[in-house]
């Protein structure tokens, strides 16, 4: 493994509902709960739970948009949380962000030119002609032709602003780029055509991704290491490849056993599908938070909270887990 | 142009064939046309299909397509006046909706057939318990008391698995998951037993969980009341697991149309295959993913040959000459490609 870019200890993230001035009760919502995660340089690492898990709080905490209940981050050994003014702005030149819904993501009334200048523009890197001449760059890298940088984002179908968003994002040249759900809202068609763009980026400028998805398929394409989390917990973390082949927790084989095959001659395949829904992150339940839904539950379940154990350079948190 | 008809006539000929007493859906030569400033858009441009009783159709394509627009189309809920059926017929077990009134269509609708939705929050009236909105069709189609239709909504709720049906009953959509939500919607689409059933993405919200476990129920649903099913959507894999038959669209047309087993064993559009080869599936192979180049053509300004003859990697000359015709090149694999002219 090479170098570690960032990383989160001890991480955590409460959200505290008090029901209104009135009301007594007090419920606290688990959004990330004492998360150890570790991205090394240049690798891929994949984020997957169901919705409502913490993908995007976690997220949100890596780049500094929201302050941690407790814990730190640690980016090249730094905490970004106690950043002093020039070092933040250095922070967040290096780690940039792709949103999911690339109609919801860019400005409707600014041009494209504007749009991918933007973060040159902030960081004072860039003005007038130069400006241009670097949009121009970045919109050759992306596969958008830069007649277009006089658009405004209206007169781009769905890919081609996704394209816009990613430009944007490489504007400053960052090691680290958080995908959140990049390619969720894509045909796939176009689907296919931003992940070989994302994959080729990577290996033109030695980029780290986090990519956050909840598409198995998706991730497995991308990754290099994957992290499933639960109900604001980690419950597996290691090669991309071998969880694929050998889930160790119950939870990440129920997560692949649910997704649709493209074979209609595995329709009816022998699987376990998860009963019940996500329960509520709000008072999450005691001892591990998946028993209530686990058809391998035992008594320790309930009471003790499975840590997350090493099993051979992977990680796993379960008291029996599958192996 | 005449030969164009003439192959419709020979699909109708060829529908008519297969439709036999269980044919619950039948529709022929659908066209849904938008008629807008800047010109007309073809967004349903000649669709046939036919549903059997206790078949699930795929209805596949990307946005854009017209998948949506058919499904709005069999509902007779095409946003006027710009949208307008200009031809074709839509017949539900052998009556034709696209002559019917509204106020006709209105005993149609939620009866006879009905719609879920991709987005279940949306389609639920966030100041009504569910309970009640599940009464209402109750009440309005088979004029049901309230306590009866409370009866039924309860029942159905039983029926689609949600867990405490009779404490759910009172609750607000907001207060329910977004799996519970969607379960509520085709509660309220099955409650008066409707010969047809149409589901517009109705898993794309969701989680891969939740998507498998309501996958499920309308299949278990589907074999328990026998009725016809189209589903929406764009996913392949869903697609795999629950379609009997699929259509394939793009820009407006069929492209292809097959049982699911040929179509997953032996595709021949040149589409069809592109968005096969597209998904990254879950064995890795490392290699880079296929992509169909370009993007869908502009309805205004549709090429003149076939519709797909821009992205098309095995496009001849002549594909942007000649429109191709929908052709049957056996048990009733039709695919639209002037390769398999015959």
């Amino acid at each position: 493994m090479g170098d570690i870019l960032i990383q989160s200890k001890n991480l955590k993230k409460y959200f505290f509902d008090t029901g209104g001035w009135l009301s007594k009760q007090k419920n606290i919502v688990k959004a990330v709960d004492n998360v150890d995660l570790e991205i090394v340089q240049h690798e891929t690492l994949a984020l997957v739970g169901e919705s409502g898990c913490g993908k995007s709080t976690l997220a949100r905490l890596l780049i500094n948009l929201l302050q941690p209940t407790e814990g730190e981050v640690l980016y090249k050994g730094e905490n970004i949380f106690n950043l002093r003014a020039e070092a933040a702005k250095q922070f967040k030149k290096q780690v940039q962000f792709i949103f999911q819904d690339p109609y919801a993501c860019l400005n409707p009334r600014m041009k494209v030119v504007d749009i991918i200048g933007e973060p040159l523009t902030t960081h004072q890197l860039a003005t007038g002609k130069n400006k241009e001449i670097r949009v121009e760059q970045l919109m050759n890298l992306v596969g958008l032709r830069q007649e277009f940088m006089n658009r405004y984002p209206h007169q781009f179908s769905g890919g081609q602003r996704q394209r816009i968003g990613i430009a944007r994002a490489l504007a400053l040249n960052p090691e680290l780029l958080i995908c959140d759900e990049p390619v969720s809202a894509l045909d796939v068609s176009i689907q296919s055509q931003i992940l070989n763009l994302l994959k080729d980026l990577q290996a033109q400028f030695g980029l780290t991704y986090f990519f956050i998805s909840h598409n198995l398929s998706v991730v497995r394409y991308m990754a290099d290491r994957v992290c499933v989390m639960f109900l604001g917990k980690v419950v597996e973390l290691g090669n991309c490849e071998e969880i694929f082949e050998q889930p160790l927790h119950p939870y990440t084989s129920f997560l692949m056993n649910a997704a649709p095959v493209p074979n209609p001659k595995l329709r009816n395949r022998a699987r376990l599908l998860l009963e019940g829904e996500v329960p509520s992150p709000m008072n999450p339940p005691p001892g591990c938070r998946f028993h209530t839904r686990c058809p391998y539950v035992q008594e320790i379940c309930r009471v003790e909270e499975p840590k997350l154990a090493d099993y051979g350079g992977r990680k796993c948190a379960c008291h029996f887990s599958l192996t | 142009m005449a030969e164009d008809s003439a192959v419709i006539d020979g699909h109708k000929i060829s529908g008519t064939a297969i439709a036999e007493k269980d044919t619950m859906l039948a529709v022929t030569g659908l066209k849904t046309y938008f008629f807008t400033k800047k010109g007309v858009i073809p967004a349903v441009d000649d669709v046939s299909f036919t549903v059997k009783k206790g078949r699930i159709v795929g209805i596949v394509g990307e946005s854009g397509c017209g998948k949506s627009m058919t499904a709005l189309s069999l509902m007779g809920l095409v946003p006027a006046p710009a949208g307008k059926i200009v031809a074709g017929s839509i017949v539900l077990d052998g009556k034709n909706l696209v002559n019917l009134t509204e106020k006709e269509m209105c005993q149609v609708r939620g009866n006879e057939m009905s719609m879920i939705f991709q987005e279940p929050m949306t389609s639920l009236n966030p100041v009504y318990t569910v309970g009640k909105q599940v009464m209402e069709a109750a009440i309005l189609h088979q004029q049901l008391g309230k306590a009866e239709a409370k009866e039924k909504a309860l029942e159905m709720f039983k029926l689609v698995g949600i867990p405490e049906p009779q404490k759910r009953l009172d609750t607000y959509p907001h207060q329910l998951s977004g799996g519970l939500r969607q379960r509520v919607m085709i509660a309220m689409a099955l409650c008066c037993r409707p010969k047809l059933l149409i589901a517009d993405e109705p898993t794309t919200a969701l989680d891969v969980t939740v998507q498998a476990q309501i996958l499920q129920l309308m299949k278990k649903l589907q074999a328990e009341l026998d009725s016809a099913i189209v589903l929406i959507t764009h996913d392949m894999g869903v697609v795999a697991e629950v379609c009997d038959d699929v259509t394939i669209m793009y820009a407006g047309k069929i492209v292809e149309q097959a049982n699911v087993f040929e179509l997953f064993d032996n595709c021949l559009h040149p589409y069809t295959a592109g968005l096969l080869k597209a998904l990254p599936t879950l064995r890795k192979n490392g290699e880079r993913l296929y992509n169909i180049p370009g993007m869908l053509p502009n309805l205004l300004q549709l090429p003149k040959g076939c519709r797909f003859f821009p992205r098309c990697e095995s496009a001849s000359a002549i594909c942007a000459e000649q429109e191709p015709d929908l052709v049957d090149v056996g048990q009733g694999h039709l695919v639209r490609c002037l390769k398999y002219r015959g």
